[in-house]
């Protein structure tokens, strides 16, 4: 798998260095914790951040690994692929957090990991433009999601004027800029020409909701 | 002409003669428990012996703030000497608060029994906390390192040891701590317990893992436990040998996930299907009678 480079000269992982990636976090040193930095408060609402957070990137995940299954050798396959790709990178980093504030991962992911790849593979099957629309659905419902935890952390550090809240504030408004470009993406490849796509995009981002509300609890 | 006395002379006399520390006057408990973030009432004056004088204020130069929660600290530390001869009582704490030097009704300051119980897992969870950090960084070191389920078996038997000195009395404190004024908070402290074992032994799992991990020790942990009231051998090593078999087991299950994992669909259908049968068998009393 080459390295693609695309527009802003930003560049995507190959394979090879995205699971070197993984192994390496895995290795890190167990001295390592932030949570302890936290106070109480803090580290609750992290908690409650990282956890959506890494539930809606697996979630992208499996939902564009669903849309490649049955769009592969279309046209519109390469940039799927692409697009996959930046989830992936988002889902690593998500991990690694994980391991650096000790967040309690979702106990629904094995429900995401089967929901995500059904979605992705159902709107497929009605054709590309439905695969878009629900790319655009989601990608619309991250961004909000995304802006509205940017907005809390910036109360945060306002309240407290701690640096430390920039790490994730930058994390976090990284990834709402890449999933805002997926959303203009689908947009360009012919979304709105779904059949049904008031019907798809209204459906998939109440979907969303609840998925964000659930896995922020449980 | 009144005799000089030399201030250490003076300290030696004082130390000679309190040896215990003396129990306040009543008042000055009154102002303990009612307003502890005063300072406290009794300022040293050397020379005059007639009242009550803290040790504590005059050997050391600060004077440390007295607030809820050092009294509490002081109770604690106090009730634990007692508590197997009295049990997970308000009886203990109050006890304990007479000889720290407080009155019986500082036991107050307390929920009951159930939180000196509380407390109790509270700290022996933070000195295994401590007890891993260090562990972990044996284990960052790769000619020190052990495996992860020897690491994990370790850190069970050091948290089981902090047991031993009130064994005799930890089925109550085991019934006391599931009472549901405190059962909440139990449960919290067990469960960050197993996320620090797991943690500090370098699990980052970030799926159902985590939860099957945890829960997988935890059950390995409070089956240990209760063997352990059970025990009467010389340094509890029926426990430790029984825990050993409790690793021996999780790693054949571990395996044994490992290698259902690397088959096929068809092939790991069959091999559930085979040892739902043999279950099936073993109930109906046509399998083997094996006990180990």
């Amino acid at each position: 798998m080459s390295i693609i480079s695309m527009r802003g000269s930003r560049c995507i992982l190959s394979r090879g260095q995205l699971s070197k990636m993984l192994t390496t976090s895995s290795q890190r040193l167990l001295s390592v914790n932030k949570q302890e930095d936290l106070d109480e408060r803090t580290r609750k609402i992290y908690d409650r951040i990282i956890r959506v957070d890494h539930a809606g990137e697996f979630g992208a995940d499996r939902i564009y690994a669903g849309q490649l299954s049955v769009l592969e050798k279309t046209d519109v396959g390469p940039l799927i692929q692409h697009m996959w790709d930046q989830e992936k990178a988002h889902l690593a980093k998500f991990e690694e957090l994980i391991g650096e504030y000790r967040v309690r991962p979702t106990i629904l992911h094995p429900f995401w990991k089967v929901a995500g790849y059904a979605l992705g593979r159902g709107t497929a099957m009605l054709g590309k433009e439905a695969a878009m629309a629900c790319t655009v659905a989601v990608e619309e419902s991250i961004t909000n999601h995304y802006n509205d935890q940017l907005r809390e952390l910036l109360a945060l550090y306002e309240e407290s004027g701690d640096e430390k809240h920039n790490d994730l504030m930058k994390i976090i408004a990284k990834f709402r800029d890449e999933e805002m470009e997926h959303h203009d993406t689908g947009l360009e490849h012919d979304a709105e020409k779904a059949p049904g796509f008031i019907f798809i995009k209204g459906s998939i981002q109440v979907g969303c909701k609840a998925a964000i509300w659930l896995s922020e609890r449980v | 002409m009144a005799r000089f006395v030399s201030r250490t002379r003076l300290l030696n006399l004082i130390n000679t003669t309190f040896k215990t520390a003396p129990i306040r006057s009543v008042s000055m408990m009154r102002t303990h428990i009612t307003s502890p973030h005063t300072s406290p009432v009794n300022k040293p004056t050397l020379l005059n012996s007639s009242r009550q004088i803290s040790l504590s204020s005059i050997t050391h130069n600060e004077e440390k703030p007295r607030t809820d929660q050092t009294v509490k600290e002081e109770i604690y530390t106090e009730a634990m000497k007692l508590v197997t001869e009295h049990g997970w009582t308000r009886k203990t704490l109050s006890l304990g608060a007479e000889a720290a030097g407080y009155a019986g009704v500082a036991e107050g300051l307390f929920n009951g029994g159930e939180e000196l119980a509380v407390s109790f897992i509270q700290k022996c969870n933070d000195e295994l906390v401590v007890y891993l950090k260090e562990m972990a960084t044996i284990q960052e070191n790769p000619d020190t390192k052990v495996p992860q389920s020897e690491f994990i078996r370790n850190a069970v038997e050091y948290r089981l040891r902090m047991l031993i000195p009130y064994i005799s009395v930890w089925p109550q404190g085991l019934a006391v701590l599931h009472s549901p004024f405190v059962l909440k908070d139990t449960v919290g402290i067990s469960t960050q317990m197993l996320d620090d074992i797991w943690y500090y032994a370098g699990d980052r799992s970030t799926d159902i893992n985590w939860y099957t991990k945890r829960g997988l020790l935890g059950k390995l942990y409070f089956s240990t436990q209760l063997s352990m009231l059970n025990d009467q051998s010389p340094d509890f090593q029926d426990t430790w040998k029984f825990l050993n078999r409790r690793m021996d087991d999780i790693k054949v299950m571990g395996s044994l996930a490992r290698s259902l994992s690397s088959l096929s669909l068809p092939q790991g259908i069959a091999e559930v299907g085979k040892a739902g049968l043999t279950s099936i068998c073993n109930i109906a009393g046509l399998g083997q009678n094996r006990r180990s």
